[in-house]
């Protein structure tokens, strides 16, 4: 092997510099869950416009899934961190400033949300118009009806998906070191600028996502796997 | 003096766009009484059940439960709708409950009924339609005959002032319809109200106390069951009947 795959291959530096590494990767996890969180709730708000009965709620709906789902989240990135604020400033006549890590949730959390909204809409309307009409014919409110039949039985089908997409969104928060939010990938480039041997730190950072994401979304696989058996057995 | 009827049906029409399912279908239901509809397909009985409890919003007509109005909004209707227990030919239990899940959901939510009460009372429904050792169990595990007779416990579950059943054994399999109409048989005789849209010919006429044959969204012939059965007066229902007895 040559010098420099060996050195590229040398777990070392990675480890010396692990706590400071740790806590970026914490920050990676800070973002995502955030971000998540952004995601489902927009995503659910723009699945039910999307399936509303009236018509401009549903080009309402539309409209956000287009434009988010379109968007790459890099730019949205930017975008969200430096032209946003300019925007809302004019509109409320005040500066207005987006910490890194705000602007990075705003913009992944709405990305995301495009998708997760189509992902909630397939899965609202699967359930069988039955299934309503027993939750009507027994006085079931509206409000009832979504929160207790629609959601439940939503949430179990479109898990396989949805682990998909968080997958998705987590290796999605790699690119937020972009505006300086401290994650893994902001402080391995820190780590970089002062030792100077880029190689070994992006080769165990891509190792340590990789472990992280596979750990993770597997078990979570198998804990939906297990919990949708017992209804669709 | 009658007693104020379960349920008073007036001239009730109901159009999908240029098609007109029924065309004015008026009757009562005294309370404790079982009605039920027969007819070809398409001959609107589903439509003019899924009517009475507004899972269809009729044309025009009206519909009085114990002599009130179902009136139009939307909160009131869901108040008219907790009387009336409402069965499904596709039993339309929610998969995602247990058995007792799904008989104690609506008591809770709807009714406001304490957790442990509607545990008591889903266990007097499901021992009245003899399925008290499944309540753990989800529907996916059980048979078709045992959900129904499930549905049958939740829309029991509410108490209602009437039972609706739309073709409650239609999408069963042959062995497995009697189970379902044995416990109709013995709601019956219990004194409950009972609206069943059906094509068991057999039970129409030993269960209920008067039967309605709709055709093309009216009643064609509507009589005690022996007279709808043994001298029907209309020639359509004579006809429907004797290729449903053959």
């Amino acid at each position: 092997m040559s010098d420099a795959l060996i050195d590229a291959l040398n777990p070392a530096l990675f480890w010396e510099y692990r706590l400071v590494l740790l806590r970026g990767l914490a920050f990676n996890a800070y973002v995502f869950f955030a971000a998540a969180a952004v995601a489902l709730l927009i995503g659910l708000a723009a699945a039910l416009l999307r399936v509303n009965r009236a018509r401009p709620f549903r080009w309402v709906g539309t409209l956000h899934v287009e434009v988010f789902r379109n968007a790459p989240d890099y730019i949205m990135i930017v975008w969200v961190h430096f032209v946003l604020p300019l925007l809302l400033g004019k509109l409320i006549g005040q500066r207005v400033e987006f910490s890194p890590f705000v602007s990075a949730v705003i913009a992944l959390g709405f990305v995301y949300s495009g998708y997760f909204a189509e992902t909630f809409r397939a899965g609202i309307q699967s359930i069988p118009q039955g299934h309503l009409d027993a939750a009507r014919a027994c006085g079931m409110g509206e409000t009832t009806i979504l929160v207790r039949i629609i959601l439940p039985q939503v949430v179990r089908r479109m898990l396989p998906e949805a682990v998909n997409q968080f997958v998705s969104l987590f290796k999605a928060t790699t690119i937020v070191s972009l505006i300086a939010v401290p994650d893994l990938m902001y402080q391995v480039s820190m780590v970089t600028q002062q030792e100077m041997r880029p190689l070994p730190l992006y080769t165990w950072a891509a190792l340590t996502y990789f472990v992280v994401i596979y750990l993770v979304a597997g078990s979570l696989r198998r804990l939906s796997e297990h919990w949708r058996q017992k209804i669709y057995a | 003096m009658d007693a104020v009827p379960a349920i008073r049906v007036v001239d009730l029409r109901k159009s999908f766009g240029a098609l007109e399912v029924l065309r004015g279908v008026s009757f009562d239901v005294p309370p404790g009484s079982v009605v039920s509809m027969i007819g070809a397909s398409g001959s609107g009985k589903s439509t003019l059940l899924r009517c009475i409890n507004r899972l269809e919003t009729p044309s025009a007509g009206e519909v009085y439960i114990d002599g009130e109005p179902m009136g139009g909004r939307l909160s009131d209707i869901s108040r008219m709708r907790r009387d009336l227990g409402m069965v499904f030919q596709q039993f339309n239990l929610w998969p995602h409950m247990t058995v007792i899940g799904n008989v104690i959901e609506a008591p809770i939510r709807v009714r406001g009924m304490r957790r442990k009460e509607a545990l008591a009372l889903a266990e007097e429904c499901l021992a009245r339609v003899h399925l008290s050792e499944k309540g753990k169990e989800y529907p996916a595990r059980l048979s078709g005959g045992q959900m129904q007779r499930v549905a049958i416990a939740r829309a029991l579950a509410m108490q209602p002032k009437a039972m609706l059943f739309d073709e409650p054994t239609s999408s069963l399999d042959p062995e497995l319809t009697d189970e379902v109409l044995t416990v109709m048989r013995e709601l019956a005789s219990d004194g409950t109200t009972m609206i069943v849209v059906t094509h068991e010919m057999a039970f129409a006429r030993e269960a209920s106390d008067r039967v309605l044959f709709l055709h093309n969204g009216q009643i064609e012939e509507e009589g005690l069951p022996d007279q709808v059965f043994g001298a029907p007066r209309s020639e359509r229902c004579r006809q429907f009947l004797s290729k449903k007895l053959q």
